[in-house]
């Protein structure tokens, strides 16, 4: 702090302190390491005193040229990149991409392969939101959460690992299907599952609902006002959390999702408890359509076998899914030969991190952990 | 359960169909498009219910309002650029939340000079998108209140996703043989070549600078030296 | 035998002795209790391979951390910057003095036994900043100064709260005379043998424990440690034998808060084969003693490291509190809380005689604080489920109203883009 000329008046100026002193603002540098920046993302903030004034999220830090390589790939063999965009939800992605080029080509995949698709793509939701959920309350000081979150995921992960043959980065969707079938027993383990997840969402619930501490440090914070998040074009559990039910899921189906339908979770109060919740409660969403999916599965072929170099019409095509963070994008363009054109991908928490600095602006500094766990940011899909 | 008889399969019976891809859905909006001034051509129905307009470069800004005002288009989902090899275009995506639509725009750049207005003054969302597409083309947005590079290095030199930005290939084979020795290999030679051709032709300036973070094999410590000193070891 | 000198000089010693084996064993117990059952709590399994069930891992970590270089920034004050950790220990250790054990192995039992732990709790805040300041670092200091914050604002209910606790002894003691040594407190909590003063003051155990969670930095109230929090704590610059100093003055201090709270309130020694009386009489006095004293600090050790397993407990349950909610909390509701307390306490335990002219003793305990422990448990209730109104928020997922005026003013400063309204035209073209 500098002090100006009044320290050599007066004492009582000096006491006093109001007309004499400035105070300069600091400016603070959080991450790119940090254990809550949730992946490789630096937050410039200014404050004065203990309130942001001023927030800059710099980011680039994971880029890795996703939309070039794929320009560079033909169409199977890029699958596999879509998987490093959200590396937390990799079935929702590639689900996104294989449905951009099935809709170029107008190929309709078999509907035992849609109501596979379903079935992974909630599963994802539920360990994506499982990793938001459990960090987040990490963050603000929980450590058991996490663990309990974590080993729910680890029933899901395996389940992908049996099918697929990868816990993360399964690489199981196809252009006109999926890879393999379920292996005998799979729908056995995955009904045991969706037992033990109902007692720990339970459990969950009994953790986290009425703890005046958690509600404390998340009721009234980040309040997004729900024009404001339309027109930052924010989608999914944040748009939802303020009160607007749009879900790519219901509004615009595609998939299984035109015969199965969806309750999206919606929320009024636009703060980070709103979305926190819509989270928690699109896992038990997710839990009754994955239990859907496994009532009503059609037999059938699992995919529509497309040639490895696949040649698509030319033409351009936008496909969107709903992907645990908001809306996942495709825009592509074929040319006509094995490579793709143009592959944009667009990623939700790109255009969700946008809104971090209004959201910021004069919170005290305590609270900027909360708001940024609530936005739910996968750093791979900001950068790409 | 709310599912459909299995007997309709889906993208038969058009009343079974979702609003958002009827087709007197997407006929209400197609004839909202086309009483507006600044459109190039007709609205083109594309896969999945998207509608495709083209906008001439100079009404973008207004036409854009009077979606966002008039025909309810809050929500800008998407900007893109394309690198068409002889022009660039944008491309945008919007959502009308109200009425279930998405329409995509495209607009075709001048060669030479990529330059459109900026579409934050109408959806906030523009900023970052902008910026992206900027630091990937080099498509400059006027208006634009804050146009810097997002994604890459700020002193990066190049456009990455143009078709006329070629990626180092991975391997070079330049100076590799099978007539090398063993201490040539074990000296690092090979790979001090492969590391000055990567660092000029990667787009990092004419300067030799190398980003912090790469590997260097030892060349950022050695400097360049006029004669690489003969190899020595056959006497 | 002996003279009563060189008696002195053996209970000195002993102990002394005593206290230098249980100080170093804090910490080796504390953390691994810390860690394992955080781990069980956690689903996961905690430290297993150092030593059977991992009991040596604190051994390992001591050895570890001797080992370290000690890293000095080169602009800190040196002198500040050294003696910080002795600041923040010294108290702690000197605090072992009066906990009393047993009624022998107390090292000296002072009559002024309250007031000293407490002063000395004060001293810690010393530590506490001139760590902060010594770093030499802006957000070390700031920590320290938001840790020393949290630490003397704690003390005051902390204080206020143990004092229902002594205006009891005043009732149920000998002669009618309070006292603050905790020997005197102890022995109120004897006769009756079940009367240990939490059931006539929980809403006053309940507070010191909260309190005594904030004064050890320990979760929710941890946010000088977390690393998840922007400012880094007041222990950033400090690494090796100075850390695992300020480490080894946490779980100290864990021990002598929960010490208080056994002696004050969980009758202290007292228990099931902690009868004087008895092992002398049937044993004589140098073996009945030593059998009674053992009996006495299993007892206090039990009751002690019960509170610590809660105190580990509460941090795997609970996230952490913001700064400004923890100092309103101190402030605005435990103060106010605590000062209720003294005075309603106070109240019934003098009016109570005055109303019904003599002192019934029922179940030999005399009936105001018969009335004095009935009213305390309603307030203690009442605290519990008024809760969420007091902290203002609410269980239901609703907004507190004033965070919806916040929410509000902050919406009216923003400016908000414009706002597309609805689409007229086309909505009166459809009809």
């Amino acid at each position: 702090m500098a002090i100006d000329q009044g320290n050599q008046q007066d004492t009582h100026l000096y006491i006093e302190g109001a007309e004499g002193l400035r105070s300069e603002e600091m400016v603070l540098n959080m991450g790119p390491q940090h254990p809550s920046t949730h992946g490789v993302l630096r937050l410039v903030l200014t404050l004065d005193g203990e309130t942001v004034v001023h927030c800059t999220p710099v980011i680039g830090y994971l880029h890795r040229g996703i939309e070039k390589i794929l320009e560079n790939r033909p169409y199977m063999g890029g699958i596999r990149y879509m998987d490093n965009s959200d590396y937390l939800s990799p079935m929702l992605n590639e689900t996104a991409y294989v449905g951009a080029v099935e809709q170029l080509m107008g190929l309709e995949p078999p509907r035992r392969a849609q109501y596979i698709r379903l079935m992974t793509n909630e599963m994802q939701r539920i360990a994506s939101h499982m990793v938001a959920i459990g960090t987040y309350l990490l963050d603000l000081g929980a450590m058991t959460p996490i663990l309990y979150c974590f080993r729910d995921r680890e029933g899901i992960l395996d389940l992908f690992e049996a099918l697929g043959g990868s816990r993360f980065n399964v690489n199981y969707m196809r252009i006109g299907g999926v890879l393999h079938d379920f292996p005998p027993g799979w729908l056995h383990r995955l009904e045991q599952w969706c037992r033990t997840f109902d007692q720990s969402l339970k459990e969950l619930e009994d953790l986290v609902t009425g703890n005046e501490i958690f509600e404390a440090r998340t009721q009234g914070v980040g309040y997004i006002d729900p024009q404001q998040a339309i027109a930052y074009g924010l989608t999914g559990p944040n748009l939802r959390g303020s009160g607007i039910n749009f879900d790519l899921r219901v509004d615009r189906p595609y998939m299984a999702y035109r015969e199965v339908s969806v309750n999206p979770a919606v929320r009024q109060e636009g703060d980070a408890f709103a979305r926190f919740r819509v989270r928690l409660d699109e896992c038990y969403e997710s839990l009754r359509l994955i239990r859907v999916a496994m009532d009503t599965l059609p037999g059938g072929p699992i995919s529509t076998r497309t040639p490895i170099a696949l040649r698509p019409p030319r033409g351009e095509t936008y496909f969107a899914v709903e992907s645990s963070k908001g809306e996942q994008g495709i825009y592509l363009i074929s040319d006509g030969s094995e490579y793709p054109y143009r592959a944009k991908i667009r990623g939700p928490s790109f255009v969700n991190l946008q809104i971090l600095p209004e959201l910021l602006r004069g919170h005290k500094m305590g609270d900027v952990v909360a708001i940024l766990g609530s936005i739910d940011l996968v750093l791979g899909e900001v950068d790409r | 359960m709310d599912i459909v008889s299995r007997a309709a399969q889906p993208g038969g019976a058009s009343a079974k169909l979702p609003l958002a891809f009827q087709p007197d859905h997407i006929a209400e909006l197609t004839r909202a498009l086309h009483s507006l001034d600044g459109l190039v051509g007709h609205p083109v129905l594309m896969g999945g219910g998207v509608v495709g307009i083209e906008v001439d470069r100079a009404k973008l800004v207004q036409f854009c309002r009077v979606l966002r005002d008039e025909l309810g288009f809050e929500m800008l989902s998407s900007v893109s650029g394309v690198d068409m090899r002889d022009h660039l275009e944008t491309v945008y995506h919007i959502r009308s939340l109200a009425h279930n639509w998405l329409l995509q725009i495209k607009v075709k750049l001048m060669p030479g000079n990529p330059q459109v207005d900026s579409l934050v003054g109408i959806w906030p969302a523009a900023n970052w998108l902008e910026r992206e597409t900027y630091d990937l083309f080099g498509i400059i947005f006027t208006g634009h209140p804050d146009l810097r590079r997002i994604l890459l290095d700020d002193e990066f030199e190049g456009y990455p996703l143009l078709k006329s930005f070629h990626p180092t290939p991975m391997t070079v084979h330049d100076r590799a043989t099978t007539q090398v020795t063993p201490e040539e290999a074990l000296s690092g030679e090979a790979q001090r070549g492969v590391e000055r051709v990567v660092s000029k032709r990667l787009g990092q300036g004419t300067l030799e600078r190398l980003h912090p973070g790469t590997p260097t094999f030892g060349h950022a410590h050695y400097p360049e030296q006029p004669g690489v000193p003969e190899d020595e070891g056959v006497d | 035998m002996l003279s009563d000198f060189w008696l002195e000089v053996i209970h000195f010693f002993i102990t002394l002795i005593f206290a230098l084996i249980f100080i170093p064993i804090i910490p080796l117990l504390g953390v691994y209790l810390d860690r394992k059952v955080l781990g069980l709590m956690q689903d996961r399994l905690g430290p297993t391979y150092t030593g059977p069930w991992g009991l040596l891992q604190t051994v390992v970590d001591m050895i570890k951390l001797l080992s370290k270089e000690d890293i000095r920034a080169s602009a800190t004050d040196n002198i500040i910057f050294s003696l910080a950790p002795v600041m923040f220990l010294a108290p702690i250790i000197t605090s072992f003095v009066v906990l009393p054990f047993s009624p022998y192995m107390t090292v000296n039992a002072l009559a002024t036994g309250i007031i000293y732990l407490v002063a000395l709790s004060s001293l810690d805040v010393i530590g506490v900043f001139m760590a902060g300041w010594g770093s030499n670092n802006k957000y070390a200091l700031m920590g320290g100064l938001r840790s020393a914050a949290q630490m003397i604002s704690y003390e005051l209910p902390l204080v206020l709260s143990l004092i229902g606790v002594i205006m009891l002894t005043s009732v149920l003691g000998k002669g009618g005379v309070g006292s603050i040594a905790l020997s005197d407190i102890i022995n109120v909590q004897l006769h009756p043998w079940w009367l240990w003063l939490i059931l006539i003051q929980p809403l006053g155990f309940l507070i010191y424990y909260t309190c005594g969670l904030a004064e050890t930095n320990r979760a929710p109230f941890d946010l000088p440690e977390a690393e998840s929090e922007l400012v880094a704590g007041y222990l950033t610059e400090y690494s090796g034998l100075r850390w695992a100093m300020f480490f080894l003055g946490e779980y100290t201090n864990m021990v002598i808060v929960s010490a208080i709270a056994t002696s004050l309130f969980l009758g202290g020694w007292s228990g099931p084969g902690a009868d004087q009386g008895f092992w002398v009489g049937h044993l004589g006095g140098l073996l009945g003693g030593i059998i009674f004293n053992l009996f006495a600090v299993f007892w206090f050790q039990a009751k002690l490291w019960t509170l610590i397993f809660v105190f580990v407990w509460i941090r795997a349950t609970l996230p952490r509190l913001r700064a400004d909610q923890l100092m309103r909390y101190a402030w605005l509701i435990l103060m106010p809380i605590t000062l209720v307390n003294i005075l309603i306490t106070g109240f019934v335990l003098l009016i109570v005689p005055d109303l019904m002219g003599e002192t019934m003793i029922v179940a030999q305990v005399p009936v105001n604080v018969w009335i004095a422990g009935a009213v305390n448990w309603v307030m203690f209730f009442t605290y519990i489920l008024l809760f969420d109104r007091i902290t203002g928020v609410s269980v239901k997922g609703k907004m507190p109203r004033w965070a919806k005026r916040q929410a509000t003013t902050r919406k009216q400063a923003q400016p908000t883009p414009q706002p597309a309204p609805q689409p007229t035209a086309l909505a009166q073209a459809q009809k």
